[in-house]
């Protein structure tokens, strides 16, 4: 018999590389980013107790996205003004899909960086791109984890400057969970 | 030793306490960019040792069977041997022995160990869509299109929540192309 499945809730968000899409999801008991490449998925899995940082940073993506958006806006401004006829509709045409790009990408906000830390590793959620959005869901995790591992504040008080935790290994399992 | 420390993703520098959990963006001193870092419980405790097993101590306690001196705590759900304390991992509530999770990871049994999946449906659906790109190969493509939809039926699919309407439609795209490809051959022999 197989097992029942995890209720999974998505993340809003895309991530788009050259070739992975990478989407983000709310388990039971940890967070799945699911990347898409071809016809396979790959999942890697946070679990909530061993989170320890999340780190937005604002990135200049955004501004660049714009200027190409308003690039070539203008652009295709200039050929629908100094054509004719059939060449004129056209170029309004693509002047308002970039213009509409460079509105949506306005109205999205700014572009960030937000990464995930555990005892383990650092990783990029390449789906939280922008920072209303990461902050969002920073607001959606703190009291899940806080449910998980409690509050900061009580622990907060042993952390030294700058911030460092140490973790002694002294033994290890055989096998690790994933 | 290990020692974790909270990085500024820009300079990779350290981030003082103070600039953490304040709930918005504050400037790392180091290089002066805008971040915003939420530090967790976990952050403080560090990782997680592995608990020790304990050894006999009693005459006849069952014991560990890959160690025969320390003492059973639980059963593998899998093959039914006794495990000590090191020897038990915990996957999704069951408990496993590490050859039985190896095995159940190799067979996909446990969906916690799974790290990649084949999505057949999006397979059929990419397969079907790009035989329009070239469009004799669709005599090739629309029936592994049609197997591949099938097969996403059979086999396990994404790990996330999914609607069938992929391989639907691939499957009402290659049949469209393979009836397509019947009328256009028959329209040639008729014609010749």
């Amino acid at each position: 018999m197989s097992a029942p499945p995890i209720p999974y809730k998505r993340v809003p968000g895309l991530g788009s590389g050259l070739f992975v899409r990478s989407r983000l999801y709310l388990g039971p008991d940890h967070l799945l980013q699911v990347g898409a490449v071809g016809w396979n998925e790959t999942y890697r899995r946070f679990y909530f107790r061993d989170i320890q940082a999340l780190v937005i940073r604002p990135s200049e993506w955004g501004k660049l996205y714009s200027a190409i958006w308003a690039l070539l806006m203008f652009l295709f401004a200039i050929i629908a003004v100094q054509a004719s006829d059939g060449g004129a509709v056209a170029g309004w045409i693509f002047t308002g899909l970039f213009a509409l790009g460079l509105f949506i990408n306005t109205l999205r906000g700014p572009t960030c960086a937000c990464h995930i830390q555990t005892a383990v590793q650092t990783t990029k959620l390449s789906s939280l791109g922008r920072v209303r959005r990461a902050q969002k869901f920073l607001a959606q995790l703190k009291p899940i984890i806080a449910g998980v591992q409690g509050t900061v504040t009580a622990t907060a008080d042993v952390a030294a400057q700058p911030m460092e935790a140490h973790a002694p290994l002294e033994s290890a399992p055989p096998a690790s969970s994933p | 030793m290990n020692v974790t420390v909270v990085t500024c993703p820009g300079c990779k520098n350290a981030l003082p306490q103070s600039i953490c959990n304040t709930g918005d963006m504050a400037h790392c001193p180091s290089c002066d960019i805008a971040v915003q870092a939420e530090v967790f419980p976990a952050f403080f405790k560090g990782a997680a040792i592995g608990q020790k097993a304990e050894a006999i101590v009693e005459e006849g306690t069952s014991s560990c069977f890959y160690h025969e001196k320390k003492k059973a705590v639980i059963h593998c759900d899998a093959c039914g041997r006794f495990l000590c304390a090191l020897c038990d991992l915990e996957l999704g509530g069951a408990h496993y022995c590490p050859p039985c999770a190896d095995t159940s990871r190799k067979k996909g049994n446990v969906t916690e160990l799974e790290t990649s999946r084949t999505i057949y449906d999006s397979a059929a659906l990419t397969l079907a869509l790009g035989a329009f790109l070239v469009w004799p190969v669709a005599i090739v493509t629309a029936p592994t299109a049609i197997y591949f939809a099938v097969l996403s039926w059979k086999r396990p699919g994404s790990l996330v929540p999914r609607t069938r309407l992929r391989s639907y439609v691939a499957i009402l795209v290659a049949v469209l192309q393979l009836a397509g490809l019947v009328f256009f051959t028959i329209m040639i022999i008729k014609n010749a």
